[in-house]
């Protein structure tokens, strides 16, 4: 879990997160654009990944004594059909080096048996996640989550940074517009950010019965 | 029927509509995510990944789920040159690709049992088969990655599996391997619909490292649609994707 810090130091944090952020796209956009001007004109952005040509899924695997049904998925019809890139810059060799540290381990009641929350609405505390604060309200119905909400996220993600999108056949673009939320699922990548994991435990820990 | 449980340290949501659903299939559905937890958690110090990391376990002794990650990961790490890894700082973290296969795989336990109509998803990566409550094919919603209580876009699925990749995601593989260091920042979230969850889910993992190539790579994979949105509100979608848009969606 990670420590709660001091206001004054929380602040320096993350306006010295917030400038490293910043300076990294500027520079990125620098980069980018030294380097659209050295690459040779082609129809595709340069910097296109080195793959292998067409892989089928992987052959089933001797199964378990307690699961004869663990099977790869296999689609018969389907094998990824992988672009090869039409240039590579001279150099570029895909070196896959870890770079990410290890996270502090979140912390769960460790049985959900249904009925182990009282129903109700808590509040999660807010957590620094990087780029802002996180903050989540879960609601218990019938001892079970029901719903979780977002009090606070990280909303300065913008950049007025502009990145020539070089136009693809069959690739269109538009701008995002807010829907009708009348959907049975979601699907979005915040739900397992670090930040909204702690919050929403911080939630929780105050809802068991 | 529907319940939501975080295991594997996340939200899971398993609904299944056909009339035969009973809590059993429910519990046994969040059991195998438990004991999918319990082996692959790099959270969990007795966890057969852990051990394999700590060297008490070489992989050729090890069970054959972890053999067939292993191979998978593998598999992925060379058809997208790298940008898929579970490697890491000298050890292993398969957490990326097993999300996907556990969710894949507990849809066809659901279905083994003879179910057709449910969805799986932990995460925010879904499988979903057949036809929601209504009789319809399931209306899934992207996560607005500006206002995450919002919807940018509704999808109309069924039997497929959908997965997004986004900045906020810690912990996974997001990184470029030409470039070790740098977190990729032009784009902010990238959804893939494919035939099943694993596949989507792999391919977004690593399309979305790719930075703005990302979509193109999506938009040649064969079988697949993508929705890519960058840091000032943009997308870019595949050629194929607006035939799983809900236009009734729009405000």
């Amino acid at each position: 879990m990670e420590k709660y810090k001091p206001a004054e130091e929380y602040d320096l944090i993350r306006a010295a997160k917030k400038l490293f952020v910043s300076a990294f796209v500027v520079f990125s956009f620098a980069a980018y654009a030294v380097h659209e001007r050295l690459s040779p004109e082609m129809g595709v952005s340069a910097v296109a990944p080195q793959m292998s040509p067409t892989a089928q899924v992987a052959a089933v695997l001797p199964p378990p004594p307690t699961d004869p049904q663990l099977v790869v998925p296999s689609q018969p019809t389907f094998p990824p059909s992988v672009p090869q890139p039409n240039t590579v810059p001279a150099g570029t060799v895909p070196q896959p080096t870890a770079t990410s540290r290890p996270l502090p381990s979140p912390t769960f009641p460790s049985q959900q048996a249904r009925g182990q929350y009282r129903d109700g609405t808590y509040t999660g505390r807010p957590v620094d996640a990087f780029f802002g604060l996180v903050q989540v309200q879960a609601t218990v119905k019938n001892g079970q989550l029901a719903d979780v909400r977002f009090l606070q996220y990280p909303n300065d993600r913008r950049t007025s940074v502009r990145i020539n999108n070089v136009a693809i056949p069959r690739l269109q673009s538009e701008a995002i517009k807010v829907q009708s939320a009348n959907v049975n699922i979601i699907t979005g990548a915040t739900l397992t950010s670090e930040g909204f994991i702690e919050s929403l435990q911080s939630a929780l820990s105050t809802a068991k019965s | 029927m529907k319940e939501t449980r975080i295991l594997m340290g996340m939200p899971i949501t398993v609904e299944i509509v056909d009339a035969t659903a009973t809590p059993e299939a429910l519990d046994s559905t969040f059991a195998y995510f438990a004991q999918v937890d319990a082996r692959f958690s790099t959270y969990k110090e007795n966890s057969e990944i852990s051990r394999i990391n700590r060297r008490e376990l070489e992989l050729d002794q090890a069970s054959a789920e972890m053999r067939t990650v292993f191979a998978l990961a593998e598999q992925t790490r060379q058809e997208t040159g790298g940008y898929f890894d579970i490697r890491r700082h000298g050890a292993i973290d398969p957490s990326g690709l097993v999300k996907g296969w556990a969710i894949y795989h507990a849809a066809e336990r659901l279905r083994q049992k003879g179910f057709r109509n449910f969805y799986v998803e932990a995460g925010g990566d879904v499988e979903a088969r057949g036809r929601n409550a209504a009789a319809e094919n399931w209306r899934v919603g992207i996560r607005n990655p500006f206002a995450p209580d919002e919807i940018v876009k509704v999808l109309s699925l069924s039997d497929r599996g959908v997965a997004t990749s986004g900045t906020y995601v810690r912990g996974q593989h997001i990184y470029d391997p030409n470039d070790p260091g740098a977190l990729q920042t032009d784009i902010v979230s990238l959804t893939v619909i494919g035939p099943n969850i694993y596949e989507a889910d792999r391919f977004a993992t690593a399309a979305f490292a790719m930075g703005r190539e990302g979509i193109l790579f999506i938009e040649r994979l064969e079988g697949f649609e993508g929705y890519m949105i960058d840091a000032r509100g943009m997308a870019t979608f595949t050629g194929e994707f607006a035939g799983y848009v809900c236009d009734d969606g729009a405000n």
